[in-house]
């Protein structure tokens, strides 16, 4: 129900807001989230069923989110598992750097069925559009533990 | 972080699946019973809130605009007469237009069917330059169908649904249109750039293009009607490879402020490949 309510979210409101090449990647937010507070088995299938979500919803090929999806969550268990990250700022960096992977992937992608390349311009775009979804998570990793805290209250299991 | 070795398993069978989807060799552009079922369940959402959004801004507006809306009516009074003096005269222009093309045996080409369609959403990630339309499968729009505004071409559908389509922007990288530089008369692929322009490829090194010169639809990608304005260019340079140059052009269409589109109702490969078309329709 969250996953759904995102991708509303993401495709009418935070466009309105600011340049859609700009917004703020919610879901993967939603993602590393899931990597840091839900059970790997969960968490994983989310990802997969959100990345085919976003593919649906994107101009992205079926498929390249759903794995770009996996990774970033496997790349926020080992992190967490790592550094524990699971702090503002390592929160803030996790979802900066996961950014930039799903940036790259999608640059990847478009240069192997020969669409497009990258260039400074490029660079920068995913660089910036990295700092913003690190800078939403700010805000949106709170809100989604206030909701999970809520639902775990009322649901009354954790 | 993922231990055991069914963990691993369970990665390696999700980006496996992953990458399944994604070579799988796909024919059809139609949206599939998953896509079908997931765009029932979020089209209703993304309308309600495309709705809300509208109707805040619209009472904003309407607030914003009633402290100059003296000053502006009289503007627009002036503007309306002068208005009305060029529509004499373009309408004269239109008459003798089409008696000509007449004479010439030729058929506008804006005669196509088109339908009118609302933007509802746009791209969920950002990093493609796609939106979301109001009409589907039902209402006669399929893949490949282009889609323009008074402006000129936006693109082109990709995916539908029921209800629903997607829209590919030609600012995408992914779409590719046969275009003509209208003074010089010569051709070129225009695709999209990461950067928001277009990029005019493959035109002729002798042509002699320059920044200001018009690019519109050329027609022969089958896929957009001939004719129809695209943008202008701003920059020309030689391609990486020196055999060609490259314009860098500046679409006409602002996307970023679309509401709504007309969806041409004209099937694939249907505008200029196929002789004795016109005809038939």
């Amino acid at each position: 129900m969250v996953a759904f309510l995102v991708v509303a979210l993401q495709t009418t409101w935070m466009g309105y807001l600011m340049p859609a090449a700009y917004k703020p990647d919610v879901f993967l937010i939603l993602v590393i989230w899931t990597s840091l507070r839900m059970p790997f088995m969960i968490g994983i299938g989310l990802a997969f069923a959100g990345g085919i979500l976003v593919d649906t919803f994107s101009g992205a090929p079926a498929g390249l989110f759903a794995i770009v999806y996996c990774l970033v969550f496997v790349m926020g268990c080992y992190l967490d598992g790592l550094f524990r990250i699971d702090t503002r700022p390592g929160r803030a960096i996790t979802v900066l750097m996961a950014t930039l992977v799903s940036g790259a992937a999608v640059l990847l992608w478009s240069v192997v069925v020969g669409s497009g390349g990258y260039s400074a311009y490029v660079l920068s775009w995913a660089l910036a559009k990295s700092v913003m979804t690190a800078m939403a998570s700010l805000l949106v990793f709170p809100v989604l533990d206030r909701a999970w805290a809520m639902y775990t209250t009322l649901v009354g299991a954790r | 972080m993922p231990r055991s070795v069914k963990d691993i398993a369970i990665i390696i069978l999700l980006i496996g699946g992953g990458l399944l989807i994604l070579f799988w060799p796909t024919k059809s552009q139609e949206g599939g019973p998953v896509a079908r079922a997931i765009y029932s369940v979020i089209g209703p959402l993304q309308r309600v809130s495309t709705a809300a959004y509208r109707q805040v801004t619209g009472v904003w507006n309407g607030y914003v605009n009633l402290i100059h809306v003296r000053q502006e009516n009289e503007q627009l009074r002036e503007a309306v007469k002068g208005l009305k003096r060029e529509r004499g005269a373009l309408l004269n222009a239109e008459m003798e237009n089409r008696r000509l093309k007449k004479l010439l045996n030729l058929k506008a080409r804006n005669e196509f069917p088109f339908l009118v369609a609302q933007v509802i959403s746009e791209d969920a990630v950002g990093w493609y330059r796609t939106f979301f339309i109001n009409r589907g499968s039902e209402d006669g729009v399929l893949p490949e169908m282009p889609v323009t505004v008074a402006e000129g071409v936006v693109g082109r559908v990709v995916k539908n649904a029921p209800d629903v389509s997607q829209v590919l922007l030609i600012t995408d990288p992914n779409l590719s249109v046969d275009c003509r530089i209208v003074r010089t008369r010569n051709r070129g692929v225009l695709t999209g750039s990461l950067d928001g322009a277009c990029v005019l490829r493959y035109i002729n090194l002798e042509s002699g293009v320059g920044p200001g010169d018009e690019v519109v639809t050329s027609g022969l990608d089958g896929m957009f009607p001939r004719g129809l304005p695209v943008g202008k260019i701003a920059s020309v340079g030689k391609s990486s490879q020196g055999l060609f140059l490259e314009a860098r052009v500046i679409p006409h269409v602002d996307f970023s402020g679309i509401e709504e589109v007309l969806v041409i109702l004209a099937n694939t490969a249907g505008f200029d490949l196929k002789p004795g078309l016109d005809e038939k329709r």
